[in-house]
């Protein structure tokens, strides 16, 4: 009687589990161990165990000749099984010795694991949590999850807003992919960027001798980006004239390539994108309200990454599983200390400036976790709260203003490496240095935004 | 003709990709014509099936073998034999005498196997559309 209770609980156990005499010979072998391995019980038993298991240790590091040799237990050791259809089933085996009731050794015992259920559980997590390579699994995240198939299903222009480094360009290929325009190209510009007159010669492309050097036509974005999507990133940085051009192009779907008469005809999607806030420019008079309309059809909003903390484990998973694979690394995770110093960490370059903080700790972590002095300075302890020894009257404009061109000195006036150690994107550095300029700072006391 | 056959302890070993010796049987129409083994423990599983070839084996006989080497094997013209065990020796007369089909060298599970929906009796279906496909 306790023998067929013992083989029922032994059969309800979700793992597979085996026991071998000491001539390696298979007593017991579960129902779990059957399904796993695609063996009857009744064909299992009274054989050797390596004729069953077919584990890649068998011959070179048999886990139950280990544990009998030494009388230590093994636990959760990863190794694979062959079965016979010639597929390699991820498993991790445990093992430990049986013994009598006088103390001698009987036999061993395996239990195993087949990791294809727990790959398949934490593949369906990471499906849940994330769209078109855009991770999250926050409300406001998840919100835009549902919003953009539907976005995607029409034609209509969408305006994307977010702070710098949020993600609207992989918004917009996730509307492009989406959409019934995913067949053709998804073209992306910064308009910010580029000067007026480089800017138009890039969207709408040029004619042969429309000026000097131009000895043949050059199709621009929007050629390129026929019959798909195109997406018109730092929409609020484009020039009074430029906005026309743009007006024109949304509402009569034509445009003229430069030293052309012709007009062309354009059917692409547009997305405008632009960290900026549209309707106070329209309200300062610098961007036009009837662009701002024309763009304004559809709307999304990207929340800065201080808005969706909760995301920040999931996205420094993300990272590290990508970096992983890139450079070939075996990079385990982050130390729980390396955790709380994110979470609690404000982002102002937001999802990149977590990316480019994953990315840093990557080139000092030799493996294992990532601990707090494989972060960038900003982000160690050392380096955050306490007292800070600002001058007093220092503005946010001004403060921002020292960092770049801080930043800038350390990198010899390398815009691309400053922008990276600053965690913005190297059109924004721009775009600051720009505004900068224009508003010549003195005395460090310089106004505007921050 | 050449067979091979990946050896531990004198059988055949449980799973061809990590076998670490590999006996290789010539044979001609007056019977064996020499035999010598080969060291496969640094040769990665990858790898495994660019050496079987180079060593112009005919026929494999093994135990355990993943798909993609079985597959590769395959396409290189060599003949393989798997979910075979028991005493090396014993297999080695068994296959020129032409029984080595008999149960007592099959490895348990590659039989018949009802009560375990969706599996076939052997994996031979499969294999051969899949060759006829890549080829």
């Amino acid at each position: 009687m306790q023998e067929a209770v013992f083989g029922q609980l032994l059969d309800s156990v979700p793992d597979g589990v085996f026991a071998v005499d000491p001539e390696w010979r298979i007593t017991c072998f579960n129902r779990a161990a059957e399904r796993i391995t695609g063996i009857r019980r009744n064909d299992a038993l009274g054989r050797r165990c390596c004729d069953v298991f077919r584990a890649s240790i068998c011959e070179s590091a048999c886990a139950l000749r280990q544990t009998l040799a030494t009388g230590q237990p093994l636990l959760n050791k990863v190794v694979y099984i062959v079965s016979a259809k010639g597929e390699r089933i991820p498993i991790s085996i445990s093992t430990a010795m049986l013994k009598d009731d006088r103390g001698r050794i009987i036999g061993g015992v395996e239990s195993f694991r087949d990791l294809r259920v727990v790959e398949e559980l934490g593949r369906r997590a990471r499906e849940q949590d994330s769209f078109s390579n855009i991770i999250g699994r926050s409300a406001r995240m998840r919100q835009l999850f549902d919003l953009v198939p539907v976005v995607a299903a029409s034609d209509s222009t969408v305006l994307i807003q977010g702070p710098s480094g949020t993600g609207k360009e992989l918004v917009a290929r996730a509307i492009h992919e989406h959409s019934r325009r995913r067949a053709k190209r998804f073209v992306a510009i910064n308009c910010g960027a580029l000067p007026d007159t480089l800017l138009e010669s890039e969207l709408f492309g040029y004619r042969a001798g429309a000026f000097t050097d131009a000895k043949k036509d050059k199709p621009g974005r929007f050629a390129l980006a026929e019959g798909g999507t195109i997406l018109l990133d730092e929409i609020g940085d484009v020039s009074a004239a430029m906005q026309v051009r743009l007006l024109r192009v949304l509402q009569e779907r034509v445009y003229e390539p430069l030293g052309s008469v012709e007009p062309v005809r354009a059917n692409v999607r547009v997305i405008a994108a632009t960290a900026k806030d549209l309707r106070q420019l329209v309200r300062d008079g610098l961007f036009r309200e009837d662009l701002f309309y024309r763009i304004h059809v559809v709307r999304l909003e990207l929340p800065g990454l201080r808005e969706r903390r909760e995301d920040i484990p999931l996205l420094v998973d993300h990272f590290i599983a990508r970096f992983n694979r890139l450079q070939g690394r075996d990079v385990a995770g982050v130390s729980e200390e390396v955790l709380a110093r994110l979470m609690g960490h404000d982002f102002p370059g937001n999802v990149r400036e977590l990316e480019n903080a994953i990315e840093h700790a990557f080139v000092l972590c030799r493996g294992g976790l990532i601990e707090e002095r494989h972060l960038p300075p900003h982000l160690r302890a050392e380096g955050m709260g306490g007292e800070t020894r600002l001058p007093p009257g220092l503005t946010l404009g001004a403060m921002e203003h020292l960092l770049i061109r801080d930043a800038l000195g350390r990198h010899g006036g390398n815009r691309a490496a400053a922008a990276r150690e600053l965690g913005i994107d190297p059109s924004t550095l721009f775009r600051k240095l720009r505004a900068q300029k224009a508003r010549k700072p003195t005395g460090g006391r310089a106004g505007g935004r921050g | 003709m050449t067979v091979a056959i990946p050896i531990w302890q004198d059988r055949v070993s449980p799973v061809f990709d990590t076998a670490s010796r590999l006996l290789v049987v010539h044979h001609g129409r007056a019977g064996e014509l020499g035999r010598r083994e080969i060291a496969l423990g640094s040769v990665p599983s990858d790898g495994l099936a660019r050496t079987v070839l180079d060593l112009g084996v005919d026929v494999l006989l093994c135990a355990a073998i993943s798909e993609p080497i079985r597959f590769t094997l395959e396409r290189g013209g060599v003949r393989v034999e798997d979910n075979l065990c028991g005493e090396v020796e014993s297999l080695l007369r068994a296959f020129n005498a032409g029984t080595w089909r008999d149960p007592k060298f099959q490895m348990p599970g590659c039989g018949k196997q009802r009560g375990f929906p969706g599996r076939r009796s052997r994996c031979q279906p499969f294999r051969t559309e899949a060759l006829r496909r890549a080829r």
